[in-house]
């Protein structure tokens, strides 16, 4: 790493008595995937509408891409693309000339304009409404829309508000899709949202922002390990999730083990009809390192078979990890999943602001 | 002391954008007039069925008032209708003043949500992003409207141009007639985007821009009725108060030493020489007055500028459609300023 994308440091804003951001600072490397959690009014949005250049801070400063929200607006929003929590259409535009038009704004130059357009319409999958009316294309597609948008420029550094709000599983996770292959391609990528399970799957890095103040920030797995004590990981087996959890007590490395009943619906009794789609279970806040899915009937599981999910934290690196891993497939566990549990980002917040609400109760 | 130095500060091999090269790829001043926003807003313009609306709006009025006018000079002549000279500048002067209660009908309507509309549409954020400036972004969208409501000035051209088949309209007239009328859409245009700007909705910016307008446009005619109203009811001399409106009309003919002999026109001669200079700036500053004048100024075939003579004062004559030009340029440019003021305090 040899810079940050964006920097803050001590951003504050008021809008009268009303403190909306108290300290907001944050350091945002090339390539990374920034989420900003924090509930309603935790001052996301005020945050990221200073680093856009679209609020005076009234203390603190701020870079983007070397250029100061105080002193280089112009160099800011050369750097930067963003997108709102909403989607503002011009009614009479299509598409393509929503595009052509804020690339225009932004000082591309008319003959690579065509180019950059279809490029991006393509990035969105949305080459086939390059002559639809914007105001006429789904929700889902408008926020792929103001996503490309976003990119006319070439941004190094893109700030999403709240960029799935409003937007069924699917179109969240074509979106997930786009935003993932944009941290490939090196740009840094700040994601405020207050939905855990946006960001679970999405982010190397998180923000926990609470009262107008980050609490806590870093690499998701770093952050993790430091508010759990170690690393929080789920594994799931057939039938025998009690022995798996008494293995697990066992071990000196290893705490906060929970069995959980597997909530997964049984699946209806093998005929040899077609199968219907398989459910998506991706978005639910799990990451995976072996397998996906459960496996279901015409899968492999037998009618008899129940799986069970064991959650617990454990205290070492990746290198503990395989360990462990090696141990319960050599003890006989018939284990089809295993991974580190970024749903613990749930658990994470809810400890951070706990923790910080006794903080202000006892003060 | 804590380090201050930005750790990012030229460290970020980061793309730079080139420049905003303005509307089809023009540079400097020209480029800045025509920007990607004034493109965009003429082409959804023209896209809608508005403009078709307004021009029809414009236009039926307007044939209606020259039809019956052209009707009743057929019928009263019962000779050569181009050789009445004195009916084709009556002719001009009824359709310029009826298209010029028409501009500041429309001027309002045409501007007064051109900001509003950008916050209530949620879309002014991100031109705020864009790195075109305020001005630019306040320039664009005004140039798209001037061009909406400079279309419909031509497009009323033909109409006025009766006139000149009629006789007794020069080209000189006919000019300055659409200037008057250029620059009163200009500047009204500009009021409805300094109040759409100002104000956060576009049924606000649209009441306060017709209130404006009313009071700029119909003022100083309303006070003008009210001195007469008061002359006979109160015994207040209105010549007294009025007499620079009279001069401007009627030129060498006017005299001042009716209101108390020469030697005391000598000895309020500046007083006189101030009140002829506020008087003309008034009356520029009005439309409807400053277009009559103009004509008057125009028939006698005064200078442009001059030192005229009215008994033994020498009282500096401006022609009102140069002062009229010269008060709403600024008053427009005054306007652009603090419309992209406003843009600039939606950021604190």
């Amino acid at each position: 790493m040899t810079g940050l994308a964006l920097e803050a440091r001590g951003l504050h804003k008021r809008f009268g008595s009303t403190v909306a951001v108290l300290d907001f600072s944050l350091g945002v490397p090339p390539g990374a995937i920034y989420g900003l959690i924090g509930p309603n009014g935790a001052g996301k949005t005020t945050s990221l509408r200073m680093l856009a250049t679209l609020l005076e801070p009234d203390g603190g400063e701020a870079w983007v891409g070397g250029a100061s929200i105080r002193a280089d607006q112009a160099g800011v929003r050369r750097t930067l693309g963003y997108m709102p929590d909403f989607f503002g259409v011009y009614p009479e535009l299509k598409a393509g000339e929503y595009l052509d038009f804020y690339a225009a704004c932004h000082g591309v130059p008319a003959e690579r304009r065509p180019a950059v357009t279809s490029d991006l319409l393509h990035l969105v999958d949305l080459s086939h409404k390059r002559d639809s009316y914007v105001q006429g294309l789904s929700r889902g597609m408008q926020q792929r829309l103001g996503l490309a948008r976003a990119l006319v420029h070439d941004p190094a550094v893109l700030l999403l508000d709240e960029p799935a709000s409003g937007l069924d599983p699917r179109a969240r996770m074509e979106l997930r899709e786009v935003v993932r292959e944009l941290g490939r391609m090196g740009k840094a990528v700040v994601i405020a949202s207050h939905i855990l399970a946006e960001l679970a799957d999405l982010c190397t890095h998180i923000a926990i922002v609470d009262d107008g103040r980050v609490v806590t920030d870093g690499p998701v797995e770093e952050v993790t390990r430091r508010l759990h004590g170690g690393r929080s990981v789920r594994v799931q087996v057939l039938d025998e999730g009690e022995r798996l959890r008494d293995m697990l007590l066992a071990r000196p490395d290893v705490h906060a083990v929970q069995l959980e009943p597997d909530l997964t619906p049984q699946p209806p009794p093998y005929h040899g009809a077609p199968q219907s789609p398989r459910p998506l279970r991706r978005g639910d806040g799990e990451r995976d390192t072996l397998g996906s899915p459960p496996p279901r009937a015409g899968d492999g599981l037998g009618e008899g078979d129940t799986p069970a999910t064991v959650r617990f934290v454990l205290d070492g690196d990746e290198r503990a990890l395989r360990t462990l891993l090696a141990e319960l497939v050599a003890a006989g566990l018939p284990i089809f999943a295993f991974g580190q549990d970024v749903g613990g980002l749930e658990d994470v917040f809810l400890r951070v602001t706990r923790r910080l609400g006794d903080e202000r109760d006892d003060g | 002391m804590a380090d201050t130095t930005p750790r990012t500060a030229e460290r970020l091999p980061l793309p730079r954008a080139r420049g905003v090269p303005g509307w089809l790829g023009l540079r400097g001043p020209l480029g800045r007039l025509a920007n990607p926003l004034a493109g965009k807003e003429l082409l959804a313009r023209m896209r809608g069925p508005r403009t078709f609306v307004v021009a029809t709006l414009l236009l039926l009025p307007l044939a209606a008032v020259a039809g019956g006018l052209y009707a009743m000079i057929a019928t009263a002549s019962s000779s050569d209708v181009s050789s009445t000279t004195p009916v084709g500048k009556l002719f001009f002067a009824a359709v310029t003043a009826v298209e010029l209660g028409l501009i500041c009908l429309l001027a309002p309507a045409l501007t007064a949500d051109l900001i509003s509309g950008e916050r209530e549409r949620q879309t002014l954020d991100l031109l705020l992003v864009t790195p075109l400036s305020r001005r630019q972004i306040v320039v664009g969208k005004l140039v798209a409207a001037l061009g909406s409501l400079l279309l419909l000035i031509i497009l009323a051209l033909p109409i006025q141009a009766l006139s000149v088949l009629i006789g007794g309209i020069g080209l000189e007239e006919l000019l300055v007639g659409l200037l008057l009328l250029g620059l009163t859409a200009t500047t009204y245009g500009c009021v409805g985007l300094f109040w759409s700007a100002r104000l956060r909705t576009t049924r606000g910016a649209m009441l306060f821009s017709y209130v404006t307008t009313l009071l700029g446009v119909g003022g100083l005619p309303l006070v003008l009725v009210l001195f007469v109203i008061a002359s006979g009811a109160f015994g207040v001399r209105l010549d007294e108060i009025v007499w620079p409106l009279e001069w401007l009309m009627n030129g060498s003919r006017a005299s001042l030493s009716r209101f108390g002999g020469p030697n005391a026109v000598a000895q309020n001669a500046t007083l006189y020489q101030a009140e002829a200079v506020l008087g003309q700036l008034l009356v520029a500053s009005n439309p409807l007055l400053a277009g009559i004048t103009s004509a008057a100024g125009l028939v006698q075939g005064r200078p442009v500028v001059a030192m005229e003579q009215i008994d033994t004062l020498d009282v500096p004559y401006v022609a009102p459609w140069l002062l009229f030009s010269i008060l709403h340029v600024l008053a427009s440019v005054v306007l652009i300023w603090l419309t992209a003021r406003c843009l600039r305090r939606a950021r604190t």
